[in-house]
């Protein structure tokens, strides 16, 4: 690839990234093939056994936990003529055996079974070479399980880069509070390029008030957007080396206003986030501003991360790519083992009716939005004239009043509610791996 | 279940297809608000996928699908979705979805006089036009309780024939 498809100087890029072949099978050698991506979730397969069908771009991957308590990522093929051997989308299984000719594998991938080894290969096969295809690299990270194919990837530390100090800092807050608990999952197909959803996770504020308009229409949502910028945020944050998030909140203001909003729920309430606040505080010693929450985010390439109010659970949702012009949407939201029962019911209704499930007022809009925006970058006359991510170009890094934020000691390019400094890092990611100049 | 479907009075039977035949025809003639009024006030609404989970059992009975809830409502967020509507800010709903619901084999399975619970079939159609085009295929699970004048839906479980939904849910089963 030689064409530069994004300008980083304007923040123009290219229509055709969202819809031509070529680029989108570019994607998925430098990127998919590449990166570390997201693959579950520990909480998925507790046991031994336990496994989970899942996907790395549109590679297949069955999601294991051994027999030893290893965690494997293997391609959901059969080494001998390529049948899937996983049937079902989660399950506990001590071996899978092809349905074609019988081969087998154990659950560390090893071929354990070649139907009439002696009569066949005259006893001459040599296994050892033809266990299941194994993502060389799997490493869980704060419960995530993240897994690369490229035995050269760096360290995942090195490509969490700058997103790492808000999973350790804020999400895995959890893993003081008893660990996840899975709260409740979704599962649809859209039409829509991957990459659309992916950076509107990264820091795309600007869209709420437009695109959800219905649900502040009907008050399920405190206008985040109305007044003005806050010391207390919210920001959009770009992070080194392709992700980014945003509606981070800072210091005791969101604080306060969880605290009222639990008291409506019950004492219990209150009582679970006076803890969570209390090993935030904990978790960031010192004399630097505390963040609060998040409630958006996404690790290159993609899957995003949602949450914002402890009173909501924390979303992690995939966005698989099934060609340049669909996706498919898996999301997996977990909640603190120590919130109470009163606190998940709220939670729950939160992501199944406000929020962001296949029916969720919010994800209904945005899924119609980026299926248009999608469409739109097919054609010849559309394609001459790019997408404009310029927003805030010109005061990137010294925004006006910044001086004035709760930000101390937080990493990221940290700006406004509104710009598109996060959208910037992601295609600039984005281009450095698919033009193969830069590396995972 | 043979001997309850015998026992079934035929005025019934009819009493309820007509129900869900008017039922049908509100939603597709977007008489939201009338729709609504064929439900309790306490009434739940609940959409449920199915999910290919590996049996534990490794042979000896027919495998039986799994259901995963997609989502959970009470009538006052139902009601609320419909309110949506009239925001004209729903989005995902510009220009409205046109769609035909085809509701067949309405079986009452056991009750009483005032509460019966009921099984149907159902094809919807979804047009969005200019945009895109769906079928959904299903079964629907209801708990009707007789009111002062009319039977009323108590309950309604929907289960869709996929696990992996075509699309997100912008209309109602």
């Amino acid at each position: 690839m030689t064409e530069p498809y994004v300008d980083l100087e304007t923040g123009a890029v290219s229509r055709a990234i969202y819809s031509d072949d070529a680029i989108y099978q570019q994607e998925l050698e430098g990127i998919f093939a590449r990166c570390w991506l997201v693959v579950g979730h520990e909480t998925q397969i507790p046991r031994p056994g336990d496994y989970l069908a899942s996907f790395m771009g549109e590679d297949p991957v069955i999601v294991w936990r051994d027999q030893a308590g290893q965690v494997h990522a293997f391609l959901n093929t059969c080494r001998h003529r390529g049948n899937r051997v996983c049937l079902y989308e989660r399950g506990n299984a001590s071996s899978f055996t092809c349905s074609y000719h019988g081969w087998s594998y154990d659950s560390a991938g090893a071929l354990i079974g070649v139907p009439f080894h002696n009569e066949a290969y005259f006893g001459g096969l040599d296994r050892t070479g033809l266990g299941l295809i194994e993502a060389p690299k799997l490493q869980v990270y704060g419960g995530m399980i993240f897994a690369a194919w490229d035995a050269a990837a760096g360290s995942l530390e090195d490509y969490l880069g700058e997103v790492r100090w808000y999973l350790d800092h804020v999400i895995r807050v959890a893993e003081d509070l008893g660990g996840f608990d899975v709260l409740a999952v979704s599962r649809y197909e859209t039409a829509g390029n991957w990459k659309i959803p992916a950076e509107n996770f990264a820091g795309d504020h600007y869209h709420n008030a437009t695109t959800h308009g219905s649900s502040y229409a009907l008050g399920l949502r405190r206008a985040e957007f109305s007044g003005p910028q806050l010391p207390s945020g919210p920001f959009e944050v770009a992070l080194r080396p392709g992700h980014g998030l945003g509606g981070l909140v800072t210091g005791e203001e969101p604080y306060e206003r969880d605290l009222a909003n639990a008291a409506k729920i019950g004492p219990e309430a209150v009582d679970y986030i006076r803890e969570r606040f209390a090993r935030l505080q904990a978790r960031q010693p010192g004399e630097r501003s505390i963040a609060y929450s998040f409630s958006h985010g996404n690790i290159f390439p993609n899957c995003a991360l949602w949450g914002g109010s402890a009173l909501r659970g924390n979303g992690i949702f995939s966005f698989h790519p099934r060609g340049p012009l669909k996706t498919e949407v898996r999301q997996l939201v977990l909640i603190p083992r120590a919130a109470p029962q009163s606190v998940r019911e709220v939670a729950y209704a939160e992501m199944g009716r406000g929020g962001h499930f296949a029916s969720g007022m919010f994800e209904q809009d945005d899924a119609n939005n980026f299926a248009q925006v999608t469409e739109a970058t097919r054609t010849p006359i559309a394609r001459r004239f790019p997408f404009q991510f310029g927003m805030g170009v010109r005061q990137e890094g010294e925004w006006p009043g910044q001086e004035t934020w709760d930000v101390r000691g937080m990493p990221g390019l940290i700006g406004p509610r509104f710009s598109e400094h996060p959208q910037r890092r992601f295609y600039a990611y984005w281009q450095e791996l698919v033009a193969g100049t830069g590396r995972p | 279940m043979r001997s309850a479907l015998r026992t079934v009075a035929t005025a019934l039977q009819l009493e309820i297809e007509r129900l869900y035949a008017l039922e049908a025809y509100l939603l597709d003639e977007r008489r939201f608000y009338d729709w609504l009024a064929l439900f309790t006030e306490d009434a739940t609404y609940s959409v449920m996928v199915r999910e290919a989970v590996q049996p534990l059992d490794a042979a000896g009975a027919i495998y039986q699908y799994p259901e995963a809830p997609a989502f959970d409502e009470d009538h006052a967020f139902t009601t609320l979705r419909v309110k949506r509507l009239e925001t004209r800010l729903a989005h995902a709903e510009q220009p409205p979805s046109l769609t035909r619901h085809l509701i067949t084999n309405v079986l009452i399975h056991e009750g009483t006089e005032d509460v019966i619970r009921v099984s149907s079939h159902f094809q919807v159609y979804q047009h969005r036009p200019g945009y895109s085009e769906h079928v959904f295929y299903g079964k629907r699970e209801d708990t009707l309780h007789r009111g002062p004048e009319d039977w009323r839906i108590a309950e309604r479980r929907i289960v869709l024939d996929t696990s992996l939904l075509p699309r997100t849910i912008t209309i109602f089963f």
